[in-house]
């Protein structure tokens, strides 16, 4: 789909980046990641977080919130995270005519589901599934944003979802552990989020969230981004850095996760999936924002709703990552719209 | 004269809400029925009910003043004219045709214009948040006015702080470009601005080529339409917070400063005092600090603060700016390098001298020294050096009077000395 005029934007060096290590009460995490190049401000206020953190200590977590967009910033009961790591390196395109051209963030955190149940344990699949889902739904499908009509005598306040998902969701491994992975389509802005999360203990997770963004002057939706700015450097750099983790579990949490299951291969690995339903809403949302005529912009007009169909069912295709698991079971949880 | 189909325009207008004070505001029966439907709304504690305010707000004043700052006129016809605002515009017509006094309103028509933070169409304020990612985003819709600033109260030690613009991709580059400048490069206090947020005067930018800096020197003294457009939205709100004692503080980024400079200058027309509630800082360089400076001391902003711009001069400033005087210069130096031939520029180099002296003379400063303008024309600098004491004492008139040297019209005084460098000197190579 990479057209002529699409800019492949330019990342930071990968031989630049140095080995991370952070030890999280006898768990250590290290991987490799290039030095900050924040494209905003010259402040350091990034890679701050200390090397060492107490995840059995409750005072070390923060409640877990998300910013709505009537800016509410919602905070999520049962669940609470700690900061470990975070990041953001710039990616520019040609100097002075293109310039900045989108960042990727970087936020490495341990999340503690509070609310779950003194039986259940992260360590067993299924259990992970559902609260990875759970959080997904509460975070991003249950974002709305206030959409709009073409009849100006029309004043119906509008709610849209902002995204769909969990796109692309799979297993794999990496560094001895099970991971779950799952990506997100925006249908608002053009923010992509790329999450992988392994547990460490009972209550605990580890998530490294990918999350970034493209910018462009003359595309401002999230179709007509695809067509300005490739992505493939921004999945380049996350996989690099994604690939060099190396987890190492703590006595107690290794003896943890054998107690929870003495036989792993009965230990499901679900999947989830967009619903037709969604896709529909999807398609409807992407037309609206996409052919709307924003002031003084010459975007070339992807209004064909054929286009936005063809363009969804690229999207949710399942394209397995490097040590992927193959697709056991395709879960449905009730409730999903 | 008016556009609009006879039928519709004037049958049955009645007067609107009459008062005792102010001018009559005429309106046909269906804008009766949509500006009551309006003051329903004002009612409610909601969005719409904001923005409906808002508009009732824009419908009074016009019984007041009926050239607000915000009006713009229509083409070819001097009695329509229009209010902008971000979120709508008014329609409206002086004159009545109904051999009433000359300055009844009519109003012809109220269009909404809903704007998204993924659908700008024109400038307005939006609250700004940090999300847990750590990036900045607009919240969904713009607020009406200042009062709907979600990151502070506008009381005095809680000023509102709002960025303006310039150049950006979109309001999400914006948005992530202007809290460094807002801090004004004190990182510390950046804990507490991702907690409360802030606010930004969004103006929406030609995709075009040119970047900052170089598109604002093509474009000194002049500014464009859709600018102009921003620049009395600007000004309504500033006037607003005004009359509503909010304190605020304006922080133009990147361009941004054209946009906020000449909402001062209109405040300024408006003859309006802002007795120091509110206060600017440019951290910008495309423009002129010299106008800002005087635009903000007219309406008496708050000018307390010894620094409030951006100290690094970019090209703008020593085009014409920042000092008085030395746009000249730089124009001649630029042409002494690069368009002249090698035996002019002795010559040339007097002028530059003669001008630089006059406004060393003035007080400013110069771009370089002596030296340095010396060794940016490959001239020697003692050779410069002579000139500039030629030209202080009292003999270029006596060289004025040589007459090989007086041969052709003297531009200024200072021609026989440029003459004479020509024939007497030779550039170093």
């Amino acid at each position: 789909m990479l057209k002529k005029s699409t800019i492949n934007p330019k990342g930071p060096d990968f031989r630049k980046a140095r080995k991370i290590h952070k030890e999280l009460s006898g768990s250590i995490v290290t991987f490799s990641a290039p030095p900050a190049r924040d494209p905003f401000s010259s402040s350091e206020s990034w890679e701050q977080e200390p090397s060492k953190l107490d995840i059995f200590s409750s005072e070390s977590f923060s409640p877990y919130w998300v910013l709505r967009k009537n800016g509410d910033k919602q905070i999520l009961d049962g669940i609470s995270s700690i900061k470990i790591y975070s990041n953001i390196w710039e990616f520019r395109g040609l100097p002075i005519i293109e310039g900045y051209c989108g960042d990727l963030i970087l936020n490495i955190e341990v999340l503690s589901i509070d609310s779950l149940p003194i039986n259940e344990s992260l360590f067993d699949n299924k259990i992970l599934s559902k609260h990875a889902y759970k959080l997904f739904e509460i975070t991003k499908l249950q974002d709305f944003h206030s959409g709009y009509s073409n009849d100006p005598k029309d004043i119906t306040e509008y709610r849209w979802p902002s995204y769909i998902g969990p796109i692309n969701s799979q297993w794999l491994e990496n560094s001895g552990l099970d991971w779950l992975y799952m990506e997100d389509q925006p249908l608002i802005g053009k923010t992509h989020e790329l999450l992988w999360l392994t547990p460490l203990d009972h209550k605990l997770l580890l998530s490294f969230s990918f999350s970034y963004t493209r910018s462009s002057k003359r595309a401002d939706n999230p179709l007509s981004i695809e067509q300005k700015v490739a992505n493939n450097s921004f999945l380049e750099l996350a996989s690099k850095i994604f690939e060099s983790v190396e987890v190492q579990l703590s006595e107690s949490s290794k003896s943890a996760k054998s107690s929870t299951h003495h036989n792993q291969s009965n230990n499901k690995k679900l999947v989830l999936d967009v619903t037709p339903k969604q896709l529909k809403e999807a398609e409807k949302i992407l037309h609206m924002w996409n052919s709307g005529k924003n002031q003084g912009n010459n975007v070339e007009m992807n209004t064909n709703s054929e286009e936005i169909a063809q363009f969804l069912k690229e999207r949710i295709k399942h394209r397995p990552l490097k040590n992927s698991y193959p697709v056991e079971e395709a879960l449905h949880l009730s409730g999903q719209k | 004269m008016s556009q609009l189909p006879v039928a519709n325009q004037y049958t049955n207008v009645k007067p609107y809400r009459p008062s005792d004070a102010g001018r009559t505001l005429f309106a046909n029966p269906q804008n009766q029925q949509m500006l009551d439907s309006f003051w329903e709304l004002s009612n409610e504690d909601s969005n719409r009910g904001y923005h409906a305010k808002e508009i009732r707000r824009a419908v009074e004043n016009l019984r007041g003043c009926t050239s607000a700052v915000n009006s713009f006129m229509k083409d070819g016809n001097p009695n329509r004219r229009c209010i902008t605002h971000s979120g709508f515009e008014i329609e409206y017509e002086l004159g009545n045709y109904y051999g009433g006094p000359q300055t009844d309103v009519t109003i012809i028509d109220i269009r909404q214009i809903k704007q998204r933070s993924h659908h700008i169409k024109r400038a307005a304020l939006w609250n700004i948040s940090a999300n847990s990612r750590g990036r900045w985003e607009p919240e969904d819709e713009p607020m009406a006015n200042l009062n709907g600033s979600r990151s502070a109260s506008g009381k005095e030690n809680d000023s509102i702080k709002v960025g303006i613009n310039g150049l950006s991709n979109d309001i999400d580059h914006a948005a992530n470009m202007l809290p460094s400048h807002i801090l004004r490069g004190e990182n510390g206090k950046a804990d507490k601005l991702k907690s409360t947020g802030y606010t930004l005067f969004y103006t929406p930018q030609d995709p075009s080529v040119f970047k900052a800096g170089w598109k604002y020197l093509r474009d000194i003294g002049r500014i464009s339409p859709k600018d102009l457009e921003a620049s009395r939205i600007l000004c309504d709100q500033m006037d607003y917070a005004h009359k509503n004692n909010l304190h605020v503080e304006w922080t133009s980024h990147r361009g941004g400063s054209k946009v906020l400079t000449k909402a001062m200058e209109l405040l300024a027309q408006k003859n309006v005092k802002l007795q120091g509630r509110q206060k600017v800082f440019l951290s910008d360089h495309t423009s002129s600090h010299y106008k800002a400076d005087i635009a903000r001391r007219a309406i008496e902003m708050n000018t307390q603060d010894s620094k409030w711009f951006n100290a690094t001069t970019g090209l703008a400033q020593k085009i014409g700016s920042n000092p008085l005087g030395s746009s000249d210069i730089l124009c001649s130096i630029n042409e002494l390098k690069n368009h002249t031939s090698r035996d002019q520029v002795p010559g040339k180099l007097v002028n530059i001298l003669g001008k630089a002296h006059k406004s060393w003379k003035n007080g400013a400063a110069v771009y370089g020294t002596t030296a340095g303008i010396a060794a940016a024309c490959g001239v020697n600098a003692a050779f410069a050096a002579a000139i500039v004491a030629t030209i202080e004492s009292s003999s270029k008139t006596i060289i004025g009077s040589i007459p090989s040297l007086n041969e052709d019209y003297h531009k200024s005084s200072l021609t026989p000395l440029e003459n004479l460098a020509n024939k007497t000197f030779s550039p170093k190579k």
